[in-house]
C-alpha cells in the first residue's frame, strides 16, 4: 500500500486516516477507525425474503455477520465474486457488518486542509451519507458517513426497533 | 459539592473507583434488602443485622470519597437506624422494616443516577426525613427524657465560621445539655467536631447547628453515653491531635528524647488521631531504645497476656484469633466459616459476560474446526496416529466446550431474590397474610435466561397471592391456618431446569371455567377430567377478562405466561388443581439457550435447523398423501389428523418453488400454534447446535429465530417454528 | 522508599482507592479483605506500616490491631484505623488495644501520605 501520509500537506488540524476503495469509477475513503478488517469472498448463507444486494451472512469467528454488496446496491460495476472480490468488515454503530466493493485501494492521511465540504454533486450515493471531498494531490475521495450509511433504513441491515432507538 | 473536598479530586481520575464502587453498591443493596426480607421481626438474627449494618457503612464510606454525598447521607441515616437495632436499642417494627427497604430501594436509583443508568436523581429527602422521624420516637423504651450522646462533625467548611457565631452555638447548647471535647479546625475545608449530651431530639440538635453552617455539612451520630474518652483531650493549638498529655508524656519520657512539643503539624487536622508520636515510632523501629522501657508504655492487648502460657504458643508470631479474642470461642465457628466464604471469594474472580462469550464463540469455532479435520481424515483414511489424535482432541475440545459453557451458568437465586420482596408487598395490597418459602435456589442456569424467566414467574406469583390465596378471614372459615403459603421451587432433571409456583390457596373453580368456556363457545366434554378443564386457562384470551380473575382462582394472561416460556427453547408450562386445596404450575425451561438439540435438514442448496424439541416425527410421503383443499392450501393426513402443510421451498424461495411432492420428507412439527407438515428434501442429521443471535448484528427475519455455525463453518437459519406453523395454520399459500 | 504497608478493608473500592495511594508514593503495598486475611499476611511478612478499616466482617479493625500487638514482630509496627466511625469510646478503645493513630474517611489523600510519611520514612 502506498503510506499516504508521507504525502500529506502541513494542512491545518490533525491527520486522519481513511480506507480508500473503488466503487464503479468513484474512489470512496472511510475512516479506518470503522474498518475492523479486510477478507477475501467466501460465500455467505443466503437469507430468503431480502433485496439481493445482502448477500446472505457469515460466520465471522463464531459471529454472524451480515454481508452487502455495494455495488448492487448503487448499481455499480460488475458484481462478479471470485478471489480477487474483497469484503470491507465494518464496526459501525455496535455492530459488524461487511461490505463487498470493488477493490481496496490504500490507507490515507489527510488534514483538516485537504477535506473539502460535498457540494451538491451528482454521485451514486445521496448526499446525506457524504461528509465531504478528500483532495490528494490528482485523486479525490468521496469520504462516507459509513456509520450512517450502513444503519439507513435504506440498507435494511437494521431491525426497526433499533431504528427507533437510535434515530 | 462540599463532601467532595477531601475525596475525588485528589485522585485524579476515579473512573475505576467508581466502576468498583457501583458494582459493589448495587451487590450490597441487594443484600441489604434480601436480608431484610428474611428477617425474623420478633427477634432478628443479630448477625444479620450486623451484614446489613455493614452493607450500608460500605456504601458510605466509599460514596463519601467518591463526592456522592447524597448516597452518603441516606446510606448514614439507613446506619444509624441498624446501629440501633444491631444493639438492641430499638424494636424492628414493621414500620422500620419498610422505611428501610424503601432506603434501599432510593440507594439503588442513586447508584443508578451516577451510573448514569438513569436520567433523574430519585427523591432521597422524603426517606431520609421519614427515616429521622422513626428515630426521633423511642421505641426502644428509654425515656425520653434521659439524655443522649452525639457526636457531631462540622465539615469540610466551605469557609470558616464567624467565630462569635460558633461560640454563641456552643454555649446554646451548653445551654441544652453539656458540650465537651471540642476540637476545631475552623478553616476552609476544616472540621469542627464536639461531643454533645442532650435530652432533647436530634431534630433540635440539627436545627441548631443549621443556624452555622449547612445541613449538608452536618454530622451527627450517636456517642456513646460515658467517655473513657475523657482521657483524650482536645489539642487546640492549631490542630486536633487528641491524645492524652500525662500519657504522651510518660511515654515521651521512657523513649529517645524528643522534644515534648505539639505533634506535627501535618497531622494537625480534625480527620487524624494521632494515639502515639512518630518520632517515638521511627526512634523505635530504629531500635534506640532499650526493648523494655518501650513495652512498659505499649498499651497491653489481652493478647499480651496469653505468652504466658507457653501451651497456648502455636506458631512464630502469637496464636489464633480464637485464643486471644475474649469471648470469641462463640464467634470462632461463625468466623471460620465466614473464612471459608472468604476463601471462596477470593478463589472467584470477575469476568465480564463479553469476555465469555467471546470465549463460547472462540470454542465453538474450534469444535468445528475438529469436526472439519475429523471429517477430511476420514476421507483419506490416513495414519492411525492422526486418527487416535483427532479423537482426543475432538473429545477435548467438547469437554471444553462443556466448560466454558458452565461459566454462563448462574444459580437461579439471582431470578428468586426479587419474590420476598413482591409477595411482601402484594400481599400487604391484597390483605392477605402470605408466607413465601423458596428453596432450590443454588440450582445453575444459563444467565441468559434471567431476564426472560423472571416476568412470567413474577406474574405466576403475583397470581397466587391475588386469586389462589384467600383472605384470613375466608381462610379461618375454610379450616386453613390464616396465613396462605406459596412454596417456590427449583430442581434440575436432565437437560432442563423445572420451577415450581405452588400455593395452598383455593385452586381453580371448574364449574365456572366451565361456564366461561361455555360463554365463549369452546366445546368440552362436560365430563373432562380436570385437567383437561384446567387446560382452557391457557387459551388465548380465556382467562384475560376481570370476571373471570374473580371466579377463575387464576389471573391475567396465562396464555402469556404460555407463550412467554415456550419461547424459551420450547419450554412447557403444566398446571395442577384440587379445588379448595391450592394450585401448582410448574415450569420447564432448557438449562440454556446457548445450546439446542437441532435436527438439520436440506431444502433445496440450503440447509435449514429445526429445534429437535418441536419435532415429531419425520415421513416420506406417497403420492395422494397430500390433498388440496380449495382455497386453504394444502393438508396431509396422518393417522386421523389433518395436518396443514408448509412447503419450505416456497417458505424460503428455494428452487424454483416447485419441489417434488413425491419423495419429498414431512417433518411433522408442534408449536403454539399447534401441529403442520414442513416438507423439505432430506434430513441430514441430529445434532447439538450452538445458537447465535442474528440481530445482533443484522435484524429479525420472518419465520427465522437465530443462526447457528455447522460442521462445515456454514452459516445455517434455526426456524422459528411458532411463526411457521402459525402461517400454516393460516391455510392459503401466504409468504413470509 | 521500598516500604511495606498491608491495607485491610472489606470495601474493595475504598481498598482500591488506599492502595492506589500508597502505590502512587512509592509503597509496595499488600491488601487484605478482612481481619483473618490480614492476620495471615502478616504472619508471613512482617509489613512496615498496616492501614486498616474497623467495621469488618469477622475480625474487626480494633481486634485485628489488637491481635497484631500479640504479635511480637508488630510491637513497633504502626497501626492506623481508618473507619468513617470516629466516636470517642471506639477510638479510646483502638488506642488501647494499640493503634497508633486513627484516621477519619473519607480521607484526604495527601493527609493520608503525609501521616504515613512521618510513621515510616
Amino acid at each position: 500500500m502506498a503510506g499516504g501520509a508521507t504525502h500529506s500537506q502541513s494542512g491545518a488540524g490533525e491527520l486522519r486516516e481513511f480506507l480508500s476503495f473503488r466503487l464503479g469509477a468513484e474512489e470512496y475513503g472511510i475512516e479506518i477507525l470503522k474498518v475492523q478488517e479486510i477478507r477475501g469472498w467466501e460465500q455467505p448463507t443466503a437469507i430468503a425474503n431480502t433485496p439481493a444486494f445482502i448477500k446472505g451472512v457469515i460466520n465471522l469467528r463464531g459471529i454472524i455477520v451480515p454481508i452487502v454488496d455495494l455495488r448492487l446496491k448503487f448499481n455499480l460495476g460488475e458484481a462478479k465474486y471470485d478471489e480477487f472480490t474483497v469484503v470491507i468488515i465494518l464496526s459501525v454503530a455496535k455492530r459488524v457488518v461487511g461490505a463487498v466493493v470493488d477493490a481496496v485501494s490504500d490507507v490515507l492521511s489527510l488534514s483538516a486542509g485537504q477535506i473539502k465540504p460535498a457540494p451538491e454533486f451528482s454521485a451514486a450515493l445521496e448526499t446525506q451519507f457524504i461528509t465531504g471531498l478528500g483532495t490528494l494531490e490528482e485523486r479525490m475521495l468521496i469520504l462516507l458517513d459509513i456509520e450512517k450509511l450502513m444503519t439507513s433504513r435504506d440498507m435494511q441491515l437494521v431491525g426497526d426497533a433499533a431504528h427507533a432507538a437510535t434515530h | 459539592m462540599s463532601s467532595s473536598s477531601s475525596g475525588s479530586g485528589a485522585f485524579g481520575d476515579t473512573s475505576d473507583f467508581r466502576a468498583i464502587f457501583f458494582e459493589e453498591a448495587d451487590e450490597h443493596v441487594a443484600a441489604i434488602e434480601s436480608v431484610l426480607l428474611r428477617l425474623n421481626q420478633a427477634a432478628p438474627d443479630a448477625e444479620d443485622l450486623n451484614a446489613i449494618f455493614r452493607a450500608a457503612h460500605s456504601i458510605k464510606g466509599t460514596s463519601g470519597m467518591l463526592g456522592f454525598s447524597e448516597i452518603t447521607s441516606v446510606t448514614h441515616v439507613l446506619e444509624n437506624l441498624l446501629d440501633d437495632l444491631r444493639k438492641g436499642e430499638r424494636q424492628l417494627t414493621e414500620e422500620a422494616l419498610d422505611l428501610m427497604l424503601r432506603a434501599g430501594d432510593v440507594v439503588k436509583m442513586q447508584v443508578a443516577f451516577r451510573r448514569g443508568t438513569v436520567q433523574e436523581a430519585p427523591d432521597s429527602a422524603a426517606i431520609e426525613q421519614e427515616l429521622r422521624a422513626l428515630m426521633e420516637r423511642d421505641v426502644g423504651g428509654r425515656p425520653a427524657s434521659a439524655p443522649r450522646r452525639y457526636a457531631v462533625r462540622l465539615g469540610p467548611l466551605a469557609a470558616p465560621i464567624d467565630s462569635a457565631e460558633l461560640d454563641l452555638m456552643l454555649s446554646g447548647l451548653g445551654e441544652m445539655g453539656k458540650v465537651e471535647a471540642v476540637a476545631t479546625s475552623n478553616v476552609a475545608g476544616g472540621e469542627i467536631r464536639f461531643e454533645v449530651e442532650l435530652s432533647g431530639a436530634e431534630a433540635d440538635l440539627r436545627s441548631v447547628l443549621a443556624l452555622v453552617v449547612p445541613a449538608d455539612a452536618i454530622r451527627v451520630d450517636k456517642a456513646a453515653p460515658a467517655a473513657p474518652a475523657k482521657a483524650i483531650v482536645a489539642d487546640d493549638h492549631g490542630g486536633e491531635i487528641f491524645f492524652d498529655p500525662a500519657e504522651w508524656k510518660k511515654k515521651q519520657k521512657a523513649t529517645v528524647a524528643a522534644p515534648a512539643a505539639a505533634p506535627p503539624a501535618e497531622s494537625g487536622d480534625s480527620s487524624f488521631d494521632s494515639f502515639v508520636s512518630p518520632e517515638k515510632f521511627r526512634a523505635r523501629r530504629g531500635g534506640g531504645e532499650p526493648q523494655e522501657a518501650v513495652s512498659d508504655a505499649k498499651p497491653r492487648g489481652p493478647g499480651r497476656r496469653a505468652t504466658d502460657d507457653p501451651a497456648a504458643e502455636p506458631n512464630l508470631f502469637g496464636r489464633r484469633a480464637s485464643d486471644v479474642v475474649p469471648g470469641a470461642e462463640r464467634r470462632g465457628r461463625r468466623d471460620s466459616e465466614r473464612g471459608m466464604q472468604a476463601l471462596a471469594e477470593a478463589a472467584s474472580i470477575r469476568v465480564s459476560i463479553e469476555k465469555v462469550d467471546l470465549l463460547v464463540n472462540l470454542v465453538g469455532e474450534l469444535v468445528i474446526t475438529e469436526a472439519m479435520l475429523a471429517q477430511q481424515q476420514r476421507q483419506e483414511e490416513s495414519d492411525s496416529r492422526y486418527a487416535t489424535g483427532l479423537v482426543d482432541l475432538g473429545r477435548h475440545a467438547r469437554n471444553l466446550q462443556e466448560a466454558v459453557m458452565s461459566i454462563r451458568m448462574v444459580p437461579i437465586s439471582t431470578v428468586f431474590t426479587r419474590f420476598p420482596r413482591l409477595a411482601r408487598e402484594l400481599s400487604q395490597r391484597f390483605g392477605k397474610e402470605v408466607e413465601l418459602k423458596v428453596s432450590g435456589e443454588t440450582t445453575e442456569f444459563d444467565r441468559g435466561l434471567i431476564e426472560k424467566i423472571t416476568d412470567p414467574l413474577t406474574h405466576l406469583v403475583r397470581n397466587s397471592i391475588d386469586h389462589g390465596i384467600e383472605s384470613p378471614a375466608e381462610r379461618e372459615a375454610a379450616g386453613k391456618p390464616r396465613c396462605g403459603m406459596i412454596w417456590l421451587s427449583a430442581s434440575q432433571k436432565g437437560g432442563s431446569i423445572v420451577i415450581e409456583v405452588r400455593d395452598d390457596g383455593k385452586g381453580l373453580n371448574r364449574k365456572r371455567i366451565l361456564e366461561r368456556a361455555a360463554e365463549r363457545g369452546i366445546r368440552i366434554d362436560p365430563n373432562a377430567d380436570d385437567d383437561e378443564v384446567w387446560q382452557l386457562i391457557f387459551e388465548a384470551g380465556f382467562s384475560t377478562a376481570e370476571t373471570v380473575t374473580d371466579v377463575s382462582g387464576r389471573g391475567v394472561g396465562m396464555d402469556v405466561v404460555r407463550r412467554n416460556i415456550q419461547v424459551l427453547g420450547g419450554g412447557k408450562v403444566g398446571l395442577h388443581s384440587r379445588e379448595g386445596a391450592g394450585t401448582t404450575v410448574t415450569v420447564s425451561v432448557p438449562l440454556t439457550l446457548a445450546i439446542m438439540e437441532a435436527m438439520s435438514v436440506a431444502v433445496g442448496p440450503a440447509t435449514y435447523v429445526l429445534p429437535l424439541s418441536a419435532v415429531i416425527e419425520s415421513r416420506s410421503i406417497q403420492a395422494g398423501d397430500i390433498a388440496g383443499i380449495a382455497g386453504q392450501g394444502h393438508t396431509l393426513r396422518v393417522r386421523d389428523e389433518f395436518l396443514p402443510v408448509v412447503r419450505l421451498s416456497e417458505v424460503f424461495r428455494e428452487g424454483n418453488g416447485a419441489a417434488p411432492e413425491q419423495g419429498g420428507i414431512a417433518v411433522i412439527v408442534e408449536s403454539e400454534g399447534g401441529k403442520a407438515a414442513l416438507l423439505v428434501d432430506e434430513l441430514l442429521g441430529q445434532q447439538q447446535v450452538v445458537v447465535k443471535s442474528l440481530e445482533a448484528n443484522f435484524r429479525r427475519m420472518p419465520g427465522v429465530s437465530s443462526a447457528t455455525i455447522m460442521g462445515d463453518g456454514r452459516v445455517a437459519l434455526i426456524l422459528d417454528l411458532a411463526q411457521i406453523v402459525q402461517l400454516a395454520g393460516k391455510g392459503a399459500r401466504a409468504r413470509l | 522508599m521500598g516500604k511495606s504497608i498491608l491495607v485491610v478493608d472489606d470495601t474493595r473500592s475504598m481498598r482500591k482507592m488506599v492502595v492506589a495511594v500508597l502505590q502512587g508514593a512509592g509503597y509496595s503495598v499488600e491488601e487484605a479483605g478482612d481481619g483473618d486475611e490480614a492476620l495471615e499476611k502478616a504472619k508471613k511478612q512482617v509489613f512496615d506500616l498496616v492501614v486498616t478499616d474497623h467495621n469488618m466482617p469477622g475480625t474487626d479493625g480494633v481486634t485485628l490491631v489488637r491481635l497484631l500487638r500479640g504479635i511480637s514482630a508488630y510491637d513497633n509496627v504502626a497501626i492506623i484505623v481508618l473507619s468513617t466511625e470516629t466516636g470517642a469510646e471506639l477510638k479510646a478503645k483502638g488506642r488501647e488495644a494499640g493503634a497508633t493513630g486513627w484516621m477519619a474517611k473519607p480521607f484526604d489523600p495527601e493527609k493520608m501520605l503525609s501521616i504515613v510519611r512521618q510513621f515510616i520514612d
